[in-house]
Parts: C-alpha cells; structure tokens; sequence
C-alpha cells in the first residue's frame, strides 16, 4: 500500500469514527478510556477534552507517551474479515484553554453535543503528536507508517 | 419532503405526521366548520431539526444523567428546563428557517398567529394527555413565530410530559411533535363544549369565559357554565361565576384583567348557546363520538379551536405524580396563594410557635408535659399539612419566572435568573451571620478561643459571646432542629464556633450581588411597555417564591424544637424512674409513660443502612451541577444531624439533603454532594448563596461515599469523583 493510499484509508476512518479507546499508564498500571477526539487534516494530530481530575490526565501529567485505538467494528462476525483497526501513537500536550485552539471549533462541529462539557473549566484540552499509525485490516494484515 | 402543509390540504395520509390536533381541526375546515386559516409544521420539520443540530443526542445526555425512575419531580423539571433552553438556544439550520418561513408568512402574513402542538396520539390512551404540552397565542413576526415553534417542540419534553414519559413512550429515538400556526382570533367570549358529559350522558356542558379560552384551560377564570338537554336541545341550567375576569391580547402574549362587564349578565345569549351546541352536535357525527370543542365568538362570530373525542377516562392511580402535577400553578394562583400564605400563613406560624414557647414546660407536671407533648406534635401535623399543601406548591413561582426568564433572555446558564431572584435577607443566611458573628467574637479573643477549648460555652465568661447566644436562641428556637440536652447542643455550638474561628483557615462567604440591577433592567427591557409591568409582577412573585422556599423551614423548624424541647423534658424525667436508652423513645411511647408510672416503653427499631459489605467500588458518579466550581477534599458522610459538628473546614459535605437548619455549615464546607436532586432546593441555593461547589441528585451519595475519602466535587459537569485504591491491585 502507498503512503497516500495508507493516510487516506487511516483519515477516513478517523474522520468516520466517533470515539477511540486511549491507553495510558501509571505506576506501571495500564489504563484505558473512551475518548471523543478529532484528527487534523495531515493526520499529525488527534485533539481531545477530558476533565482534569481523570486517572488519564494524571497519567498523561507523569508519561505523556499514549495510544489510541479507533476501530469500525459492528459486533458481527463480518468483522473479521471487515473491520478496520488504526492505533496511534504519539506523545500527549496539554494546550492552553485560552485563547481557545482552533482546533477545537472543529471539535464541536464534530461533536457539537458535547459544547457544555467542552466549555467547562474543570476540562483540559490535549493534543496528541502522532509519531505512528498502525493499520490493521482483513483479519491480520497490519501495516505502520512512521510520521516524519 | 413537506415540511408544512395547509389545513385545507392535510389528508388522511398525513395523519401521523400532523397530530391529532392538526388533523381534526383540517377535518373540521374540509367539513365547512369556521376554522381560522392555518398550516401544520409537520412532524418532519421536528426531526430534522433535531437531527441537523444534534439536539437529539444532548437530550439524551440531559435524559441520560440519572435513572428515570430515581428522578424527583424537581429533577425532572430542572430536566425539562434544560432541554427547553437548548431549544431556545439552537439556532434553525438556514435551510429549514428557510422553509418554514417561507409556508408560515405565506399563510398568516403578517397578522399575529397563535402557535399550538399537535402531538402525536396524546389522547389515544387510557389516560388524558391534554395539557402536557403549550400552545402560545398572539405572536405577530415571523421571527417570534418560529421561536415559538421551537418552544411547542421542547414542550414535547414538558415536566407533565416526562411524568407520564412511560405511558407516552417519550423517546428521543421516535418521539416527534407537530405544531399548528394559525390566525390568532381575539375572542369576545370563548369556552369549551362537552357535546355529551361525561358525566351525564343526557346532557351537553358549556363552559364560557369572557375573552380567551386560555383562561378557562388553564384555571385562571372561573367561566360560567350552561347545561343543555341533548334530547330536547333546551338549556337545562345556567350558572353564573363569582368573579368576573378574563384573558385578553397583550402587547405580545396575553394578560389577565378585570372583566368590566356589568355584573350578572350572561356570557351568552341562549341564542348563542344553541349555535354552540350545534356545533358540537355536528362535529360529534363528523368524528363519530362525543366531542369536547373548543370555540370562540369573534368579530366574525363562532371559530372552532379544537375538537378531541370525550371519553370517560380513567383516573390516574399514581397518588405521588397527581400530587406532583398539582404543582404546576398558574401565575393567578400563585398569586392568591403568596397572599394566602403572607397574610395568614405564615404570621399564623409565628403567632402559634410564640404561644407555644411562652410555655415553661419545666413547672408542668408529669400528665401536663404529656398534654404539652400531644399539642406540640398536632400543631406539628397541622403545619406540616399546611407545608405540604400550601407553601411547597408556591416554589413553582421561581419555576414560572425561571422559564420566563429564559425564554426571553435565553441565557446559557439554565439557572442563571437565580440570581435575580435573591432576596436582600435571607432567614437562613441571617441565621449564619449571627453564628458568624459569635465565631468572630472567638476569633478576636485568643485567651477566650482557648477557654473554649477546655470550657461549656455557657461559662466563657465573654458577656458580648453570651449576649449573641441568648439572641440566637431567642430568635431561632433551641439549637439548629437538633435533638440533644441543652448542654450536648452548647458542647455542639461551640466545636463548631471553635472551627469556624479558626484564625489559620479562611471561611466562605455569601456572594455580593453582581450586577444584579443591571440582569433586573435587561430582563425588563425585553417587554413592550405594555407588557413590562406584568413581567415585573412576575419576578415579584418569583423573588416571594424564593424568599418563602427558604423561610418556610425555619418557621417549621421552630415546631419541631418545640416539640423537641417538650420531649427531652419527658426524658429527663423519665430518666430518674430509671428507663434506659430514652433517645429510642419515640414521642407517643413517652406521652403513654408520663401518663401511667408503671408502663414500660417500647423502643424504636435501629434501621441498618443498606448496600452493605459490596467490593464494586464508586469512582465517579454522576449527579446534577447545581453550583459551580470545583473543590477537593475528604469526605464527611452525614447521616444524623449531630454528625453535623464533626464538618471541618475544607471537607465536601455528603449528605442526603441540606434543609435551612443545616446550613450553618455552610460557611465550612469545601464542596457539598446531596443526594437529593432539583436546583431549587435549599441545598443548591445556599450553595450558590455562597460560591461553593455543589451536585445534587446523586442517589447513593451517603452509602457509596465514605468518611474520609479523597472527594472531587465538579460543580460544573455535576460529577463526583472518589479516589479509590484500584492503581495499588496491579
């Protein structure tokens, strides 16, 4: 597969998918949560809101090095053979809430339902410089591109 | 996709999506009844609005928030409120704005239309749905008609609505409501008629009031009601109401006025009532069945408003939501109920409770303090009714400006117009500030804070601490509702006065009152001239619902010290007959045991906390936001008020529900988690009263919540989180 044909395959789904599951760890703990998250148009970035107070945040603050699995998985045995996987990973950064990144506009458009939580004091935003996309395809094709 | 269609061209068809409003009144117009000219937003039109601007999904988060069947009725108003707001706030999508203002001034131009819902099967069922939803009347603009439109969606989402959520299968996924814009008709005199009663099948009810039939739907005006013999077509009776008022077109919306008729002359002329009753006559064959019509007399004589099937329905069986229903007053009754309650109501209270204390209950003898018991408990009872029936129904004043406020102002905090509602005194903030006060008498004597520490606050030998006490408790009875001897309470004053004179550790203090004249002035302006003295009356009766909400208790709290008080006097007695465990005497066991020196108490029954001994611990938990902020601290579980004086500065207070004789504590608490939910309740009002973080509505708060337990309290998103051990298993 060319880089194209991998960043376009990767992009749609991240665009097509709602929520991904991040991985962080503490204290040697893994932990993992739901996340609504968007992704910037090269793919080098994944934009996210979390309260401030969560097991993630306070795992991020110690190792910000975190992964995100996003899948389209239906819960059908077609999966097997359909569904697509992409884990990125990268390093995470808390950004300042003001003034607000733009990329967060582009965050309510694709979540506008979440404009109270996002407007809350007590959420951070983050963003996650992806360093690698692994894509998993047809069962257990899986491919990587390393970001330069 | 029609979005709209007229009256004229709604067919079967299109049944489903127009309602059942809609639909009998376009089976009226085709049948060559007077309708006034008009267009149904169809269902479509609703569900792509929720579907183009995500409202969907936030109503399920709204919805989402607790379980359903956990939810008081304030949760669910406070509930209703919200989604209304995000309506009001959700701007249309271009396109659809397009549309419907396209069909909407094509049809009403620009005379003023009335804008009414027409859901889907809400009187299909068993039980009478009318009423659950709103019609809005006299709205001249496009632009204030289709906000409107929006307003009649929310009410799809209506408290009443989500009281009978199960039985209306309200769902976010497949629920939808039609709306109605017609040409409002300015009625000379309107009313209902029952083409058969459903209470005498022999006879027809009409039920008339002087301008507009919403004085008569929604129990403002007493209308005058004529009985007609569906045999001979005579009127049968003819009464006549006691007071003369009615509904009339404001500026924008309607008003209530006198009605300057000259006293005791007929609404109708038996001419007319035979038109009337024709009328239901024909609709009733048209439909097939007994119609209740709504109608109005105007310029252009008879209009029919509406027809919907009479059926005998059932009666709803669910005694708690009849109750919680009743609660919805309109702005006439609230407005007798706070004379009610000002004029005799509460200087009742005061009147009985001073009589009462002027009692010495310590030269009664053994039978009199028995007497004393049972008449301090009756008037208990009785004020307690009175509670119920009286002064918690007149709380829906705030409710009624609040949704006022927000539909005018449309502001993004659904809880903001509680600021303008403060009052300039507060009983239970006076309250804190004499305990304030004392503590800051403390707090500026370091040799008397420490004779504290070792001595009963009644021999500190500080005459200024001592006056301040007896003025306490003269004005607010023994002790903060609690049970305990004179000396335990003091023992309790003063832990409390040491804590809160802590010179280390600073305390909350009440808000000032942040451009409060300024919110008042913006509110008002909103109103046409016309209109602005009515809006002002109503943030009158708000300001009066806020003030009585909060005040009530304290004057029922007096009752309840009286009563306590009269209780440990028996104790303290019976105690030297050499009783055990007196505090698990209940009230009337003491009376039996004054009266007969032989008798031997029954005790009460310890009841054991539940949910005991689970290993699922709690990490977050999810309640209502109802004061903002954010504050960590460890937790104090209250579960008894004595328990209230262990409270140290800085921890979150965990308790089932805050009621004005527990606020003193709020000048120490860093957060505060009730698991009572609503916004209007004491506890998120004194919470907001003084800044602190505050989540009401979560229902296992006191058992899933321990003492001392690392709390963070988001007082913005409503969530609660526990720090927990479950890092240390791996």
């Amino acid at each position: 597969m060319r880089d194209r044909e991998f960043i376009d395959r990767v992009g749609e789904l991240l665009d097509s998918q709602r929520v991904g599951v991040l991985a962080t760890h503490y204290q040697n703990t893994p932990h993992q949560s739901l996340i609504a998250f968007i992704c910037s148009e090269d793919l080098r970035d994944i934009f996210f809101v979390t309260p401030d107070y969560t097991r993630k945040v306070e795992a991020m603050r110690v190792d910000p090095r975190v992964a995100l699995l996003v899948d389209d998985r239906q819960n059908m045995e077609s999966d097997f053979d359909s569904c697509i996987a992409v884990t990125a990973k990268g390093l995470a950064e808390q950004l300042p809430r003001s003034p607000c990144p733009p990329a967060f506009s582009r965050y309510l458009r694709k979540h506008p339902y979440l404009e109270e939580f996002v407007a809350s004091p007590t959420c951070c935003y983050y963003r996650i410089h992806v360093r690698s996309y692994t894509l998993v395809s047809h069962f257990q094709k899986v491919e990587e591109l390393i970001l330069e | 996709m029609n979005l709209c269609l007229d009256l004229e061209d709604i067919r079967q068809e299109h049944a489903a999506s127009s309602g059942g409003k809609a639909w009998a009144l376009a089976r009226l117009l085709q049948s060559d009844f007077p309708v006034p000219a008009g267009l149904c937003v169809l269902t479509d039109a609703y569900r792509r609005f929720l579907d183009t601007t995500s409202l969907a999904e936030r109503i399920r988060l709204e919805l989402g928030r607790k379980d359903f069947a956990d939810m008081r009725w304030e949760e669910l108003w406070d509930a209703s409120l919200r989604i209304r707001n995000l309506f009001s706030r959700t701007p249309f999508p271009p396109e659809l704005e397009q549309e419907l203002a396209g069909s909407i001034a094509a049809k009403v131009g620009s005379e003023p239309a009335a804008v009414r819902s027409s859901a889907v099967g809400e009187d299909s069922g068993e039980l009478s749905f009318a009423g659950l939803h709103d019609s809005v009347l006299n709205i001249s603009g496009l632009e204030h008609i289709l906000e409107q439109v929006k307003h009649v969606w929310a009410s799809l989402w209506s408290d009443a609505a989500l009281l009978y959520r199960r039985e209306l299968g309200l769902e976010v996924e497949s629920s939808v409501m039609a709306v109605l814009v017609q040409r409002f008709v300015p009625g000379e005199c309107s009313g209902v008629v029952f083409s058969q009663s459903p209470l005498d099948p022999e006879v027809a009810v009409i039920e008339v009031v002087s301008g507009l039939a919403k004085g008569l739907v929604d129990g403002t005006v007493e209308p005058e009601r004529w009985e007609v013999d569906r045999g001979s077509g005579q009127v049968r009776s003819h009464r006549a109401p006691t007071e003369h008022r009615k509904v009339i077109a404001g500026a924008a919306g309607t008003r209530v006025v006198e009605d300057e008729r000259a006293g005791g002359a007929a609404l109708l002329s038996e001419q007319r009532v035979h038109q009337v009753y024709a009328a239901a006559c024909e609709a009733e064959s048209l439909f097939g069945c007994p119609q209740d019509v709504e109608w109005t007399f105007a310029a252009n004589g008879l209009q029919i408003l509406q027809s919907r099937p009479v059926t005998a329905k059932k009666p709803d069986t669910q005694e708690r939501r009849v109750w919680d229903l009743s609660l919805r007053r309109s702005y006439e009754n609230l407005r007798q109920l706070r004379d009610k309650i000002e004029q005799t109501i509460l200087p009742g209270m005061q009147e009985e409770a001073d009589r009462l204390s002027s009692r010495d209950i310590g030269k009664l003898d053994d039978r009199e303090l028995a007497a004393e018991i049972e008449t301090r408990q009756g008037e208990l009872d009785k004020w307690t009714g009175v509670y119920w029936n009286d002064l918690i129904p007149f709380a829906h004043g705030m409710r009624l400006f609040g949704q006022v406020y927000n539909d005018t102002v449309r502001p993004r905090d659904p809880f903001a117009f509680v600021a303008l509602l403060r009052p300039e005194r507060l009983e239970s903030v006076e309250r804190n500030r004499l305990i304030r006060e004392m503590a800051d008498t403390i707090r500026q004597q370091p040799r008397l804070r420490e004779r504290l520490g070792e001595h009963a606050l009644s021999e500190c030998g500080d005459e200024k601490l001592l006056s301040l006490l007896e003025s306490y408790r003269e004005r607010y009875g023994n002790l903060l509702g609690i049970q305990a001897e004179r000396d335990t309470l003091d023992k309790y004053l003063g832990t409390l006065l040491l804590e809160m004179s802590d010179p280390k550790r600073p305390l909350n203090t009440e808000k000032s009152r942040e451009d409060r004249r300024q919110m008042e002035r913006d509110f008002l302006n909103r109103f046409e001239e016309e209109d602005r003295d009515q809006a002002r009356e109503l943030l009158e009766l708000g300001r009066a619902s806020y003030r009585i909400r909060d005040d009530d208790n304290i004057y029922l709290d007096r009752f309840k010290s009286l009563l306590r008080a009269a209780e440990q006097q028996a104790r303290l007695r019976l105690s030297t007959r050499g009783i055990e465990q007196l505090e698990r005497v209940p009230g009337e066991e003491l009376v039996r045991t004054l009266w007969d020196s032989a008798y031997r108490p029954r005790l009460r029954e310890d009841v054991q906390e539940a949910d005991q001994g689970s290993n699922v611990d709690a990490r977050q938990l999810l309640g209502q936001p109802a004061s903002f902020g954010i504050a960590s601290g460890s937790a104090r579980v209250i579960t008894e008020p004595e328990q209230l004086f262990s409270l140290q500065k800085g921890e979150i207070l965990v308790c089932d529900a805050i009621d004005p004789a527990m606020t003193f504590v709020a000048p120490l608490a860093a957060g505060i988690v009730e698991r009572r939910g609503g916004m209007l309740i004491h506890g998120a009002i004194i919470a907001r009263e003084y800044g602190i973080p505050c989540v009401t509505g979560i229902s296992e708060a006191t058992r899933r919540i321990r003492n001392g337990d690392r709390v963070t309290v988001d007082g913005y998103l409503g969530i609660v989180v526990i720090d927990s051990r479950i890092n240390l298993v791996l």
